[in-house]
Order: structure tokens, then C-alpha cells, then sequence
């Protein structure tokens, strides 16, 4: 009756293209007009020192320049200061009680495993199994742990153009429309690890095996080549999940110093201490009919008198990774196009391999750079199409070679402080108008002395063992009776009370008994010496949920505070209880930040001053959204620094 | 491109003429219409199973009659077709080397043992610079190289051997050129790789450079040469079949 009528019609489209308009107008409002055509670039340099800045300005004369022009000042960074909690911040503006991220490494209350606290991959449900296979009928997902509000989602919800490059703590990224980002820190590889080379060697004098980061594998040249299997992903196919391999052989001259490596039609010449370009290699699921596929890098270490060769982690191949890397999806195959392929693990510095004396420090050196030129060529790319609005890119190599370097080799540390230079020198001369904000998450101090946590809660009487004469050296705590248990730490700040309800195992009441044992671990903790040295290991210790009552499971109950010098043990991390208390840091990894926050501050660099006097990480996400004329959302706690 | 469309309807063309002369034009012509009535019955006499039934046997029994008449000019014409493709294909296929870009140059040997001792050095021609020593790979009797291309450049490669030198053609830089990718010894193979006269008799088999694969660009699309070719051949038969009067 109503459409019939020819008099109504005319009316109806008028209607139609009022309501059309109205909306279009509500849209462009969104923007308001002094944030219209306003350029912001966020440069955030991971673990950029400020006390390394100031000891170097003659050598860093863009970041020299920027200082003088505009401001540097220190920005206070999380409780604890870890780069995982620091960033999540940072991206929502609210302290760690806020997004739920406290360390890189939290435990499940209920099998008190170590897993990553930023997300993890998970089956589909339902299958149909078809002899040795399970074929899935419903997808798997990825699952992010962090809560809160990304502030780009935030920004593009206002029509303001925003990229974000090598994110951290965006994996899998934030589903959102208008905005494009390439997920970065805690992206995995292939096998849904933080990244673990392969290490094929002839020398049988070698320790084989699972290391930290890695695996090294022995390897036999018969009739003139050799074998490498690649580790692949377990099979999801399969209802062993079996592990998945690619073949790579291997022909070494027999006198000259190269090797030819051939691999799924891909035939490749290296002489000795060279790296290959990226590799793709496939990993049969169902033979012939289905694959996972991923890209690595070889690196030839050496072809006489031992064949030694290094296989990158299987990296998600950026033209069409396996799992999402970008929103939209199609902008990671926009930049492999462009680009060619590159590094898209999160953490892609092999720290392990130098570590596990597979790289030396030049070997290491040469593959850091490497993956810092070929992902600032991912900035390039951004601000080649940068027009307005806002784009922010995160550098992981300061942090990843501080940890190597910090306090013994300065001058190499330098180097890599001067590309970072260089960068926001080539970044200001492209941007042209607009705000510059160079900053990082923490800085950097010495790593001298390991502490054992639970080895300290066990000498003070919160842990107890099994069996006293067995020290607990495996994940999982298989040595520890938890019937008279009261906390533990697994992580590397974090210490959990062994709550009833909670854990696994919960021995001690909420309430009254929790608050009881929080007490006396704070003032033990306080006064935990060194024994070698008489010096105060701690510095201050944090409870979360004094100032949080709606806090996780996962939370931890206290968060240590170190002195610089002194970190927890990597063998804390996974929840052992070595027998040594404190015992001298040997390993490479010679930096750290995972301190008392107070003394690793970051940096705000800016060719703008601000009206703050002092900064925070959170106070910078506020301000990005204020800049563009967007009002603090409630669950914020920063305030603009301009 | 334009070239690639011109090949694409000479081929489409020659397609039709030859099988207008070769190929039984009446026969197929009624085989057609048979297979066409078989298929009508099936769409009217849907609701009558015997029939439909029979409508697809002689169905079956007519499409082999007729692919019985289409084999004659399909074998005529392969041969010239593969001969005429091996012969495009290094122009169209391959592109020189490209600068700054690496590639490989690989030998096969009929026997590696006696190179083993001493291996070849292999001498480009200016331009071209040789990045690795020769890798002899046991096993499968093949030597490698790994070579970049510095300048645009063309001419002879030089694999010196104890006994004696072969040569292989190179080219490198952005102008197409017809590219020999293997020097061939065998007779049999020259048949795929036409462009270069075969090698003398002796240890090597076959001298390979791996030059880059082209792709052309059009409407957004980035293809290959056959791909294209065999587009605008197949657009030209069927836009040209009626008014030649060609049935197939």
C-alpha cells in the first residue's frame, strides 16, 4: 500500500537520500576538523636506554637533533618491566591489572604448566577421522590473552587512518575496520613456537639435543651429501599429530669451501660463512594433497672439517602465511609482493643460537642486522603510503642486542644505536609536517646474578619438596609437595600464593590466610640478601590486587622488583628449584630489565615539547587519541603529555 | 604483448585451416547433432528412464566416434605444436639475466670421479662475475655455480676442464633475446633445447644456465607467454570458427 502509491514514492527516495546523508555527515564529524590531515609518527625502539643515549649524543646526531628541538625526557614504564606488559600498556592505556598481562611466561592454576601469557593456538572441535587422519570440520583459533582496547582500533572507529607495524602483543591482530597492522612480538613460527633454529652438525664432539631456542641434530654425509629433516608443525591431520618434516640435502664440495642446498625444486650455492635469501620449504600433511608451508634461511657455517649449517625457525611466509599476521589479511601479501619475504616470527634476533654458542658474536652481529635492514624496510614501505592519520612502528633489534651486549660491548652496541639514528633521521625527512614521538617500553641494566626464586621460597619455608635431597629440575614441579606449599614463581617477576580454589593443589585460604602469606613474602623478600656479597636483592614488591579486586586466575599475587644486577634464573621461569641460590651469570645474555621498574626507565623523544613532567607509557596512549581529537575512554588512566 | 597476441591468432588461425582440411568436416558435423539431439532427449524426456537411458548410451558411443574423428588433425597437429613451442619458449620463457640478481650455472657429467681431483673453473665473459667455487655434487654428477650478473652482457661461458674447455651462450641484462638455457650433447634433446648447436662428444652431457622465467603484464594480470598465447588462440577460434565454416 505504501510502495504502490506513486505519490509516495518520490517521497520515500527523499527520505532515503536525507537518512544518506545525515549519516555521511555523522561520519566526517567523527574526525573533528583540527585533527583532519594530522600526521603522528610513534617510533618505538624496544629497550632504548636513556643513559646510553646521553653517554652517545655526539654519536646519534639525529636523536640529538630531535632532543634540542624538542624534548627528552624518561618515561616510566610497568611493574614489571617487561617488554610484553610494557607494550600491552602502552596499546591500551591501562597498567597490567587492567589487560591482564604480567610477564612473558604465566602458569594455568589448574595444570600449573608455564605458557605464553600472550595468547595461544587452539584445534577446532569437531573431526572426521579417516583412517590415520582427523580432518577437522570446524576452523582452530587463535587466541590473544590481552583485554582492553587497542588504541588503533580506537582511532579508526573516529576515521582516522592509522597503521601499526610489527605490533607487539597483536597476535593474532585485532579484527578491525579501516586500520591495517602487521602483528609483531609474540607472533610464532610455524611449530607455534617464540622461534627455534636447527643445527645440523658433522661434529660428533657436540652436545645433541633440545637446547633453549633450539635443536641441534647430528648429521652424516654419505655419498656425497648429507640429510637435513626440517621441523616442521605437528600434523593437526593426524591423530598422532605426528611431527611434519622437509627434506634439504646437502652437497658439499669435497675440497672447496661451498655447498649446494637443494629442497622442493629449489636449488641454492653457499660458500662458507654465507647466508642463503629466504626458502620456501612445504610440509606434507596429507601427502600430495595438502601442506603447510613456511620460508627459512640457511646459513652455512662451515663445509670442512665438519659440515655445520644453521636453519632458521620455519617463518609464516608473508605472501600467504598459515596463520593471520596482518589485518586485513591481504595486507602481509601487499608487502611480501613489494618487499619480497622477511622475517615475521615476533622475535626474530637468534638471542638462543648465540647463547648456545651456535653463532659467535659476529655470526650473531651479522643476522641481527640483517633482520633490523630488512624489517626497516617494512617502515619504508609505511611511510611511503603514509598520507595522515597516525603510523607506529615497533624495533626490537636495540632490545635483542642490548641483552647480548650491555656493559661489554658497548661499541657494538652502538652501532646498533646509530642505525636507530639513522632511521629517525630518514623518518623526519619523509614525514615532513607532524609529530615525532621516538620512545621504548624499558631500559637496560646489568645481568650479573641469577636468583633462584623457588629455591629462595623453599630456604624460607613457603616451598617444600618431595623429596629434600632431589633438587626439582623439571617443568611442571614434579619434586614439589604442594600439601605444604604455600608459593611458588614460575615467570620472571612473577610469585603465586598456592591458593585453594585457584591452584591445582590450593592449600591456603583466600582472604585472611592469603593476605597472612603475601605479608611475610613481602617481608622476607625485602630482606633477602645475597649470601656471596651481603647486597639487598630486592628492591620493592608489588601486589596487583591491592589496587585490582577483579583480577584473573592467571594474575600472579606478587610481582619482585630486583635490584640492577640481579634477575630471576631462566630455570625460575619454568618453575624449577636448582639447589644453588644465587649463582653467577654466566650465560651470554649479560642485560636485562626485568628489574624494580624504577631504575630501567624508557625514553620519550620528541621534536615537540610537552607539558608533562613526568611520562608514562600509558599517558602516551591517551595522548595519541587526544591528538586526534578523541576524548580518554574511561578504562584509561594516562593523560595527554601535550 | 603485442606480439603474444599476434602468435595467439596466427595460431588460432592455422588451428582452424588445418582442421577445416584435415579432419572429416562432414562427420563431425553430424556427430554433433546427433549428440545433440541425445541431449535434448535426456532434457524432455526426463521423466522416462528407458529412454533416458538409451539417450546416454548412444551418448557415450557418439562422443567416442568423435573423438575417434578429432584424433587425426589433434596428432597433426601436436608435433609442429611442440616444436613451435620449444622454439618459443626461450624467447618468450626465459628472460636474461637480470643485474644485480643471482643464478646458477650447472654441468652434468657422465662420470664426476675424474673431475674430482681437479675441479673445472668456469670463465664468464665481462659483466658476469662468479660468486662461489665449483661444487661437485656426488651422488648425481653435477657441478655448480652460483653467478651474478653486473652488467647487461652477452656471450660465451667457459667451463674449463683439465681435458679440454666447453662453451655455453649467456646473456644478461633487460632486452629479450632468444636464450639458449641448455647446451645439450644428445641428439634426442636438442629436440627441447633447439637453440644452441649440441656439444662435442665427452664427459659433459648437458651446460645449463638458470635464467629467470618472464611474465607478461596485462589488464592486471601478470602470466605467462603460453598462457596468453593459448587465450588469444583459443578467443580467435571461437570468435572465427562460424565464418570459416569450421565445425568441431
Amino acid at each position: 500500500m505504501w510502495v504502490s502509491s506513486q505519490l509516495n514514492r518520490p517521497l520515500l527516495t527523499g527520505v532515503c537520500l536525507l537518512a544518506a546523508l545525515s549519516q555521511m555527515a555523522c561520519r566526517s564529524s567523527k574526525v573533528k576538523s583540527g585533527a583532519r590531515g594530522k600526521r603522528i609518527v610513534v617510533l618505538g625502539i624496544d629497550g632504548m636506554d636513556p643513559e646510553f643515549l646521553e653517554k652517545h649524543w655526539a654519536d646519534l646526531p639525529n636523536m640529538d637533533r630531535l632532543r634540542r628541538q624538542g624534548e627528552f625526557k624518561r618515561l616510566a614504564t610497568t611493574m614489571p618491566p617487561q617488554s610484553p606488559v610494557a607494550w600491552s600498556t602502552f596499546i591500551t592505556g591501562m597498567k597490567p591489572a587492567g589487560h591482564g598481562i604480567f610477564d612473558f611466561v604465566e602458569r594455568d592454576p589448574k595444570t600449573l604448566l608455564p605458557r605464553s601469557s600472550m595468547g595461544e593456538i587452539t584445534s577446532g572441535g569437531i573431526s572426521l577421522p579417516i583412517g590415520p587422519y582427523s580432518l577437522p570440520l570446524s576452523h582452530g583459533h587463535v587466541e590473544t590473552y590481552t583485554k582492553g582496547t587497542p588504541f588503533w582500533k580506537i582511532l579508526a572507529a573516529h576515521d582516522v587512518p592509522v597503521t601499526v607495524l610489527r605490533m607487539p602483543t597483536n597476535f593474532p591482530p585485532v579484527e578491525c575496520e579501516g586500520c591495517t597492522s602487521l602483528s609483531g612480538m609474540g607472533t610464532p613460527d610455524l611449530r607455534g613456537t617464540f622461534g627455534e633454529f636447527s643445527w645440523y652438525t658433522e661434529d660428533s664432539n657436540r652436545v645433541l639435543g633440545n637446547v633453549p631456542g633450539g635443536n641441534i641434530i647430528p648429521v652424516k654425509i654419505e655419498n656425497g651429501q648429507a640429510l637435513l629433516r626440517i621441523r616442521g608443525p605437528d600434523n593437526s591431520l593426524r591423530k598422532d599429530h605426528a611431527q611434519t618434516f622437509a627434506e634439504m640435502h646437502v652437497y658439499p664440495d669435497p675440497v672447496n669451501p661451498a655447498a649446494v642446498f637443494e629442497t622442493g625444486g629449489q636449488r641454492i650455492v653457499l660458500n662458507e660463512r654465507e647466508w642463503s635469501p629466504w626458502i620456501r620449504v612445504n610440509f606434507p600433511l596429507i601427502p600430495r594433497l595438502q601442506n603447510a608451508h613456511g620460508i627459512v634461511r640457511i646459513y652455512l657455517k662451515q663445509v670442512h672439517p665438519c659440515l655445520e649449517v644453521y636453519v632458521s625457525p620455519v617463518n609464516l611466509d608473508p605472501a600467504e602465511p598459515d596463520l593471520p599476521i596482518s589485518s586485513p589479511d591481504s595486507y602481509s601479501h601487499a608487502l611480501a609482493e613489494s618487499l619480497g619475504p622477511f622475517y615475521t616470527q615476533g622475535m626474530p634476533q637468534d638471542t638462543a643460537a648465540y647463547r648456545e654458542h651456535v653463532f659467535n658474536k659476529e655470526e650473531y652481529l651479522a643476522q641481527s642486522r640483517e633482520v633490523s635492514t630488512e624489517l626497516l624496510k617494512v617502515l619504508r614501505y609505511g611511510l611511503n603510503h603514509f598520507r595522515e592519520g597516525l603510523l607506529f612502528f615497533h624495533f626490537f633489534g636495540v632490545d635483542q642486542d642490548s641483552h647480548m651486549l650491555w656493559g661489554k660491548y658497548d661499541d657494538d652496541l652502538l652501532e646498533t644505536y646509530k642505525l636507530v639514528d639513522r632511521t629517525v633521521g630518514m623518518v623526519q625527512k619523509r614525514m615532513g609536517e607532524g609529530t615525532l614521538i621516538v620512545m621504548s617500553d624499558h631500559g637496560f641494566t646489568t645481568f650479573k646474578r641469577s636468583v633462584n626464586l623457588n629455591t629462595w621460597l623453599l630456604g624460607q619455608g613457603f616451598l617444600a619438596l618431595n623429596d629434600a635431597n632431589e633438587s626439582q629440575s623439571e617443568v611442571g614441579f614434579q619434586n614439589v609437595d604442594w600439601s605444604r606449599t604455600k608459593a611458588y614463581s614460575i615467570g620472571l617477576n612473577a610469585v603465586y600464593v598456592n591458593q585453594r580454589d585457584r591452584e591445582r593443589y590450593g592449600i591456603v585460604a583466600p582472604g585472611v590466610d592469603k593476605k597472612a602469606v603475601l605479608r611475610a613474602l613481602r617481608e622476607q623478600l625485602l630482606a633477602f640478601r645475597d649470601p656471596e656479597n651481603g647486597k639487598p636483592v630486592v628492591a620493592s614488591v608489588f601486589a596487583p590486587e591491592e589496587n585490582q579486586t577483579a583480577l584473573s586466575d592467571s594474575a600472579p599475587d606478587l610481582i619482585v622488583g630486583y635490584y640492577p644486577g640481579y634477575r630471576s634464573s631462566w630455570q625460575t621461569a619454568l618453575g624449577e628449584v636448582p639447589r644453588e641460590l644465587i649463582a653467577d651469570n654466566t650465560d651470554e645474555w649479560r642485560g636485562d630489565h626485568c628489574v624494580a621498574p624504577q631504575f630501567v626507565p624508557g625514553v620519550l623523544l620528541s621534536n615537540r615539547k610537552s607539558k608533562a613532567s613526568d611520562a608514562h607509557l600509558y599517558d602516551l596512549t591517551v595522548t595519541m587519541l587526544s591528538e586526534f581529537g578523541i576524548s580518554k575512554p574511561g578504562a584509561m588512566i594516562g593523560e595527554s603529555i601535550y | 604483448m603485442a606480439g603474444l597476441a599476434a602468435l595467439g591468432i596466427a595460431l588460432g588461425l592455422s588451428v582452424l585451416l588445418l582442421l577445416r582440411k584435415v579432419s572429416n568436416q562432414q562427420s563431425i558435423g553430424s556427430l554433433r547433432r546427433q549428440m545433440q539431439a541425445c541431449l535434448y532427449e535426456l532434457r524432455l524426456f526426463v521423466d522416462e528412464p528407458a529412454v533416458v537411458w538409451r539417450a546416454q548410451k548412444r551418448l557415450l558411443s557418439l562422443n567416442a566416434g568423435y573423438l575417434g574423428l578429432m584424433l587425426r588433425p589433434a596428432l597433426i597437429l601436436a608435433i609442429p605444436m611442440l616444436f613451435l613451442f620449444s622454439l618459443l619458449q626461450p624467447f618468450f620463457g626465459k628472460a636474461p639475466l637480470a643485474i644485480s640478481e643471482a643464478s646458477l650455472v650447472t654441468v652434468k657429467l657422465a662420470h664426476l670421479p675424474g673431475v674430482l681431483r681437479a675441479p673445472p673453473i668456469l670463465q664468464p665473459p665481462p659483466g658476469i662475475q662468479v660468486e662461489t667455487p665449483a661444487v661437485r655434487m656426488r651422488g648425481v654428477d653435477l657441478i655448480c655455480w652460483r653467478i651474478r650478473a653486473r652488467k647487461p652482457a652477452a656471450g660465451l661461458l667457459r667451463v674449463v676442464f683439465p681435458t679440454g674447455t666447453v662453451t655455453k651462450t649467456i646473456a644478461s641484462g633487460s632486452e629479450p633475446r632468444l636464450l639458449s638455457t641448455r647446451r645439450v650433447q644428445s641428439w634426442w634433446q636438442l629436440f627441447w633445447y633447439p637453440t644452441e648447436s649440441p656439444l662435442p662428444a665427452g664427459n659433459v652431457e648437458w651446460v645449463e644456465i638458470d635464467y629467470p622465467s618472464r611474465a607478461f603484464s596485462w589488464l592486471g594480470l601478470k602470466l605467462s607467454w603460453f598462457v596468453w598465447v593459448l587465450t588469444f588462440s583459443m578467443a580467435t577460434v571461437l570468435i572465427l570458427k562460424r565464418p570459416l565454416r569450421v565445425v568441431f
